[in-house]
């Protein structure tokens, strides 16, 4: 099963035609990391400052093996 | 007419939308008792809800706020740092709310662009510091909330004094730098803070008690001079829809706070797309 993710706010800008209600489908030949994630999607890992998975937060370092929720967060300060 | 049973005598009998006989008292009678006694319509308020008499001001707050609840925000104090786009909307929900006293702190005067969103900036304001125009919407929508305003900027020497005396703070700066800095005051007053932020069609909200580890688990470690933090809101804008739908879940964590019910927004962050539409609730 492909990983759902769920970019947010400015990280969107990075994948082209992005859809905000669906999110990115992923399918994964091979579990790989947030950060290998970030890397295969080409979003700059300085960018982000909160990492969710399945509705947990996370870190780079965790791995997915597929059919995980990712969203994927800027530092959002406006008020 | 007696000064003490004034507002058992002035209040009426009336049957709410709920079919529910209840005493309340109006404006005008809220009035005339601050004209006698020389109260003000503050304490007038706290006085009938304490008489089990429901200001006709708040009656459509039934019955999903009681009376003993409505005297429970009346008697709360509430802090709201940054009177912009979440302040504005967070501090006339609050008005309308009930809550008995706000403090308004803000350094900033209006400007054009602040026209977009910011709940009291208008065409007569502009050029007019934000807290006192607050106050002023403030009074002309609820004359019973006491209310005391801060115009120096919010700094770590002056935070603590300026949330002195306030059961809860509501966040709703615009920088990250400032945010801790707020946060960090509230832990050393012991009092829970409501966290709030925007960036185009997209909102968070978090509700941190003094022993919570905080907004840290949103944003890392504070920001420090030589790695400032990349700013999603420069780059999309801050449009009104997600500054009012923001600062009304701001406010309903301050309900919740306040009445302990519901559950507050705690060591997670509920983070709302309303594009999309979408809800991300990220536990840590």
């Amino acid at each position: 099963m492909p990983v759902q993710v769920f970019l947010n706010a400015t990280l969107r800008k990075r994948v082209k035609s992005y859809d905000a209600a669906g999110g990115l489908s992923i399918s994964l030949s091979r579990p790989v990391t947030v950060a290998g994630l970030c890397d295969m999607l080409r979003i700059p890992k300085g960018e982000i400052k909160l990492i969710m998975i399945d509705g947990r937060a996370a870190s780079l370092e965790n791995e997915l093996k597929g059919n995980e929720r990712v969203g994927l967060f800027p530092p959002v300060g406006g008020g | 007419m007696s000064k003490d049973h004034l507002i058992v005598e002035l209040s009426e009998q009336i049957t709410d939308t709920a079919g529910i006989r209840l005493s309340v008292l109006s404006r005008e009678s809220a009035g005339r008792i601050s004209s006698v006694t020389g109260k003000p319509l503050y304490t007038i308020y706290r006085e009938a809800l304490e008489e089990g008499v429901h200001p006709l001001r708040f009656i459509r707050n039934r019955n999903t706020i009681t009376t003993d609840e409505q005297l429970v925000l009346s008697r709360a104090v509430v802090a709201v740092a940054g009177a912009g786009g979440l302040g504005g909307n967070v501090l006339m929900l609050l008005a309308r709310l009930g809550i008995g006293s706000l403090t308004v702190i803000d350094s900033d005067s209006f400007d054009e662009t602040n026209l977009n969103r910011q709940a009291f900036c208008t065409e007569a304001s502009i050029g007019s510091l934000k807290a006192l125009e607050a106050e002023r919407a403030i009074a002309e929508i609820n004359p019973g909330v006491s209310v005391r305003t801060i115009t120096k900027r919010l700094g770590h020497e002056n935070a603590i004094e300026s949330l002195q005396g306030a059961d809860m703070v509501v966040d709703c700066l615009d920088t990250i730098k400032d945010r801790f800095m707020l946060e960090e005051a509230a832990k050393a007053l012991g009092i829970p803070l409501v966290h709030g932020a925007i960036a185009g069609f997209e909102g968070q909200v978090m509700t941190v008690f003094p022993e919570d580890r905080g907004i840290e688990l949103i944003y890392g470690k504070a920001p420090g001079r030589k790695r400032p933090y990349p700013t999603p809101e420069a780059e999309l804008g801050v449009p009104a829809v997600t500054a009012s739908i923001i600062a009304g879940m701001e406010v309903m964590e301050v309900i919740k706070v306040l009445l302990k019910k519901g559950e507050p927004v705690r060591n997670e962050m509920l983070y709302v797309d309303v594009l999309a539409p979408l809800i991300h609730r990220v536990t840590f």
